[in-house]
């Protein structure tokens, strides 16, 4: 084998390396939110059904809000290590805290929650999105 | 650079400047009116940038270089400077484990596809006290009062997300001294070190570019940035 010969077969070695390599991301840890309303007549409907991102810097903390009904919200925050999920409005109030550790180690976590009007709400959080 | 690869360069420098000043032949009268500064050299994160467990101003912030530090003023007297500053230093990502690892780029595809960063912006007044301002080696000590913001970014390319938390505060104590090498009439020049006092008061979280958390920082904790480098004064 001559040189010329042996460069390129370094070469296409070094290439076919770098081609088959995925580029790597910051590994990002997400959960899925899932709320059902169960109304007094029985029906059920999906109110919430988003996919959360949680933020990986310390320090950092995201916020949503979803609307679970004309006059009951939902707020979400999120930091790195936690959830936290508080309700606003005429639903059962909460101040429920999750840490990811616990979410991670059993799969997902579920509370319920009454309505003024006599409806509930049912709440799943699950590791991974679909 | 390190900081500790940078304190020896510094004493050199200086060094050579003290050499010159204790054999200089002539000083330069004691000056008045507008005065200017650039300073250059590094900053270190110490204490807390909030109570909460781990969150070490170092785990958020590495260490920081900055470019340029404006001081604009005027000496109002022989001995005293008033005036205002303005600061910009930029880094990396901190010592936290976690962000380390989301940070590392672990693919060969000879692309960065995840990019961390942190920078710091400061403003304000300050006020500097000249101990032999007729001197060729003038030694003086420095207070200083502003507003500060820090910022840490990270930016990952593959699945095209950034994210950025910056906390914003205030340094109530910010002390430097330093010794200035009476060159000319119209420059100067001389090593400063800096320690600035300060609480983080508000946090803001955005990714992309849309704030998705505002608010008060309830845990406050105290924290200190130490810098030191090289300053060079107009009209000194």
């Amino acid at each position: 084998m001559n040189i010329t010969s042996r460069i390129s077969l370094v070469y296409g070695i070094i290439a076919s390396a770098v081609a088959c390599s995925p580029p790597s991301s910051a590994g990002y840890t997400y959960f899925a939110l899932e709320v059902t309303h169960l109304a007094t007549d029985g029906d059920e409907r999906t109110s919430v059904d988003e996919c959360l991102t949680m933020p990986i810097l310390l320090g950092s903390r995201v916020q949503h809000t979803f609307r679970l009904n004309q006059k009951a919200r939902l707020i979400v925050e999120t930091t790195r290590d936690e959830i936290t999920l508080e309700t606003e409005g005429e639903v059962e109030a909460t101040s429920t805290t999750w840490s990811v550790e616990q979410l991670e180690s059993q799969g997902a976590r579920s509370l319920s929650l009454e309505a003024e009007d006599g409806s509930s709400y049912e709440l799943v959080l699950s590791r991974g999105c679909s | 650079m390190p900081l500790r690869k940078f304190v020896p360069a510094l004493v050199l420098v200086s060094s050579l400047f003290l050499g010159r000043g204790a054999h200089a032949a002539e000083s330069h009268p004691a000056h008045t009116g507008f005065q200017g500064s650039l300073q250059m050299g590094l900053s270190y994160p110490l204490g807390q940038a909030t109570a909460a467990p781990g969150d070490k101003l170092a785990n958020r912030y590495g260490s920081q270089w900055q470019p340029f530090l404006l001081g604009f003023g005027a000496k109002v007297s022989e001995h005293v400077y008033v005036g205002g500053y303005v600061d910009a230093t930029f880094g990396s990502k901190g010592r936290d484990t976690e962000v380390k690892s989301a940070c590392r780029d672990a693919d060969n595809n000879l692309e960065n596809d995840i990019g961390c960063s942190s920078f710091t912006v400061r403003a304000g007044l300050e006020t500097r006290y000249s101990f032999t301002p007729a001197q060729v080696t003038d030694f003086w000590l420095g207070y200083g009062i502003g507003p500060t913001l820090a910022s840490e970014t990270i930016k990952d390319r593959v699945i095209d997300r950034k994210e950025t938390t910056q906390v914003t505060g205030w340094e109530f104590v910010r002390l430097s001294a330093g010794a200035n090498f009476r060159l000319t009439k119209s420059f100067g020049f001389g090593p400063y070190i800096l320690g600035s006092l300060g609480h983080y008061f508000y946090e803001t979280t955005r990714v992309q570019k849309v704030t998705v958390y505002q608010g008060r920082i309830e845990d406050r904790a105290w924290h200190v940035w130490m810098g030191l480098g090289l300053r060079l004064v107009v009209l000194p």
